[in-house]
């Protein structure tokens, strides 16, 4: 990804520096081109999260803001290492204050997360990262009119900058919404995304460049990126196109660092042999339904083997995906009981706007695990997010332990990410029934 | 605690870079995969091992020879190799394995902004040494299989330093002829370093192969590339050379840190050298086995590609990774081609017929 730092800030967490470090955050996004409704809504989310860490997350520690972004997303990061190893304050629901005070009912955190489009926590060793991410606002475009039939052979190539944007419309014209992401609507985003390296494309075309079909990716994490497609441009579509886009995208793909390919939403396009099943989840549609998908996967190095710590309670589950999926590892099982006396159970949340998807990761387990889950399941339920997805990451053993409370509140283990952690990822979804609660 | 910001030092070139991770030690992988025997056929060795006289050697070695430093520049192998070949000793370099002398032309003739050649899908090594050492890649896609002798020439500027080209390529196993070659080196007219990795030459047996190092004389600007690791079975003794115009070795010799070719590899390949009967065994069981496994193939329907070399390219219906791990469940270790940027295919080593059998039963289970 090419994002340009704009300005890093190292400053104590203090209540007198939050103008600040808000007048930063908005004037930063502004720096990037962004209109003053965007831009003030980074500022009033990073104000949040400042406040925060001033008050009650980490007073008087240094922090460090870094505010980057592309002509189309602006990121404040914002890391820090709390005075104590407590994670508690960074749960999306906590409270510095019990009272029931219809003001202080929403958190600072949950605040930050609903004005902006993506918001992240995550940990490494006893550092925290907080990342707000607003994505600048473009204005929809009308479908591009049919694309020509190709005549003559085809071949598939990487997408040329102008091709992008037309790519995308013909895909969002002839595709249902929940098979490609949503800024396909707008082609100056798109543009502005494959400027920065945040979305890829191979297109099939003929002599002439007259599109036979086209195939995406954005990155998904750091060692796998998504897919999404193949989309097809003629009906009927010309032979062999889908094919001649997965085997494009897999070879400019390999040598790169890339684990894997995940397509969660393909078309019927994809050849069926050509990635293999995971399993399934649901994903949100835009009129507030569900839609089961089958996650498709293709790796692209030769598995080198690894190991998996896992809960019990999870161990069939963990056994059976690895057998059927032929992955070699070795099954450490970790029975991961909670430090007694420790209410300290954290977890990190990312909320996605865009997708309309939130997703939690472990930070730290204590012994109020089980009520800390069900607090934040409600308080995502409260947000629109009924399916909310868990992941564990299966290369971490301190993972483990939280699989019997994520099984209590409701969440079911769905599928297996190869290599999507330090190890594969064991990824839970809420199940319906506990969802409409 | 001192305050250090690795990144801040690390070029961008290498932070880019994606480590190279090898495959664990077998007993590891069987135990992973459960099985409880593994047949390697992922990285072309010889399956007949090395020759029955550096067999000897390594049976015989003395104990405390151990502590004592190899010839610095492989003294004696040199001269005798130099023989064998009708070449200068000094127009010789050894390296620990073929590998480390793709390193020793890089540093010795490309600096930040010049360029090499090569092809999209040829053996990685080229490409990876450049990439961290800070050299622009150009890769030519490959045309019907083969080198393309004008996507590569329309390549080269004045900032090219070095062309490669696997002759015969791996994993392809095709060849460019002498006629092919000679065009390509006199259309070059020496604007580059052109080097000829021959790490498969001993296994062809066409007679249009032309071997590099008869055109050295005429041709300055080429290097050859051998190897002891395919046909002499020294893999794991890491030994590989260079040969070239003397001028021009003696100027990558400068970039080359001596000792680097242990005592023990030294002398396995200098009895390696004198066995008369090492190469027609193994050249016999390639293309024994090899007309077996294409047999075998061709009755399951797989498009193969198959030149010269002890290896096989085979296109499965399912992803090629995914192949890998199932014929690891079954006690086949192949190599699959996604990172050779041939999705989709995996590449199989000529082994011994009992491993061969037990490959295409593996891969008919695998495909079920």
């Amino acid at each position: 990804m090419a994002d340009r730092t704009i300005a890093e800030l190292h400053l104590a967490a203090l209540p007198s520096l939050v103008p600040l470090v808000s007048a930063a955050a908005l004037e930063g996004a502004r720096a990037l081109g962004f209109k003053e409704e965007d831009a003030g809504a980074l500022g009033v989310a990073t104000e949040e999260v400042f406040s925060h860490l001033a008050l009650s997350g980490a007073p008087g520690r240094e922090v460090v803001i870094r505010i980057l972004g592309s002509r189309w997303r602006a990121e404040v990061e914002i890391r820090f290492t709390p005075e104590h190893v407590d994670f508690r304050p960074f749960n999306l629901t906590f409270r510095t204050t019990p009272d029931d005070d219809p003001l202080l009912s929403r958190t600072a955190l949950a605040i930050a997360s609903q004005v902006v489009d993506r918001f992240r926590i995550s940990r490494r060793a006893e550092q925290i990262l907080l990342s707000l991410t607003k994505e600048r606002s473009f204005p929809k475009a009308a479908p591009p009119p049919p694309e020509p039939r190709p005549e003559g052979p085809v071949s598939a190539r990487a997408a040329q900058p102008h091709e992008f944007p037309l790519a995308a419309g013909l895909a969002a014209a002839r595709y249902p919404a929940e098979q490609w992401p949503r800024a396909f609507e707008s082609p100056e985003k798109v543009a502005g995304m494959a400027a920065a390296g945040d979305l890829g494309a191979v297109v099939a075309a003929d002599a002439v460049g007259r599109l036979a079909g086209a195939l995406f990716w954005l990155p998904a994490g750091a060692r796998m990126a998504g897919l999404f497609g193949p989309f097809l441009f003629q009906d009927p579509p010309v032979e062999g196109v889908a094919s001649l886009l997965l085997d494009a995208v897999v070879g400019s793909l390999a040598r790169t660092g890339l684990e894997g390919l995940i397509a969660r939403s393909p078309t019927s396009a994809l050849p069926s042999r050509a990635m293999e099943p995971l399993g399934t989840f649901e994903v949100p549609l835009a009129d507030g339904t569900a839609r089961t998908v089958e996650a498709r996967y293709r790796q692209l190095d030769e598995d080198p083997g690894g190991v998996a710590h896992v809960h019990p309670s999870v161990e069939a589950f963990v056994r059976d995906s690895f057998r059927r999926l032929s992955f070699g590892r070795v099954v450490r099982v970790v029975p991961g009981s909670p430090p007694s006396g420790d209410g300290g159970t954290a977890f990190a949340t990312e909320v996605d706007r865009v997708a309309g998807q939130a997703r939690l990761t472990p930070l730290w387990l204590g012994s109020d695990a089980r009520e800390m889950l069900r607090g934040l399941v409600d308080a995502l339920a409260a947000d629109s997010f009924r399916r909310p997805l868990a992941e564990l990451d299966l290369g971490e053993p301190s993972h483990a332990g939280f699989a019997p409370a994520l099984l209590e509140a409701g969440f079911v283990p769905r599928l297996i990410l190869p290599w999507a952690g330090n190890g594969d990822v064991l990824l839970f979804q809420l199940a319906a029934e506990t969802g409409r609660r | 605690m001192t305050s250090f910001v690795l990144d801040a030092i690390v070029p961008e070139f290498v932070r880019q870079f994606k480590a190279y991770v090898p495959s664990r030690p077998d007993p590891e992988l069987m135990a992973l995969y459960g099985v409880s025997r593994l047949h390697r056929l992922n990285n072309n060795e010889n399956p007949l091992g090395p020759p029955a006289a550096a067999q000897e050697v390594l049976r015989r070695f003395p104990p405390p020879l151990g502590a004592v430093y190899p010839s610095g520049d492989s003294f004696y192998l040199r001269r005798r190799l130099g023989e064998r070949l009708g070449v200068d000793p000094d127009q010789i370099l050894f390296g620990n394995g073929a590998n480390e002398t793709i390193g020793l032309v890089l540093k010795a003739f490309c600096r930040e902004g010049d360029n090499i050649v090569t092809a999209d899908r040829t053996f990685a090594v080229y490409e990876w040494t450049a990439r961290f050492s800070g050299v622009e890649v150009r890769l030519v896609p490959l045309r019907d299989g083969r080198f393309d002798v004008e996507g590569m020439l329309a390549r080269i500027d004045e900032r090219t330093k070095v062309v490669f080209v696997c002759n015969p390529n791996n994993p392809t196993g095709t060849y460019w002829d002498r006629a092919t070659l000679l065009d390509f080196l006199a259309r070059v007219d020496g604007r580059t370093i052109v080097v000829l990795d021959e790490a498969y030459a001993e296994f062809v047996e066409s007679p249009d192969y032309p071997e590099g190092i008869s055109l050295l004389p005429e041709h300055p600007n080429l290097v050859v590339f051998r190897t002891f690791s395919k046909m002499w079975g020294l893999a794991g003794l890491r030994i590989g050379y260079l040969i070239g115009e003397r001028n021009l070795v003696d100027t990558v010799r400068r970039t080359c840190i001596v000792y680097s070719v242990n005592i023990v590899a030294q002398e396995a390949a200098l009895a390696a050298l004198d066995d008369p009967e090492h190469v027609p065994a193994t050249r016999a069981l390639v293309r024994g086995e090899k007309a077996y496994l294409l047999s075998e193939l061709g009755a399951m329907s797989l498009p193969t590609a198959s030149g010269e070399g002890n290896f096989v390219m085979v296109e499965l219906p399912i992803s090629d990774t995914l192949a890998y791990r199932k014929l690891m469940r079954e006690g086949v270790m192949i190599r699959a081609m996604t990172d050779f940027r041939f999705p989709g295919w995996i590449r199989v080593s000529i082994g011994c017929h009992d491993a061969m059998e037990d490959f295409v039963a593996a891969l008919r289970r695998t495909l079920e």
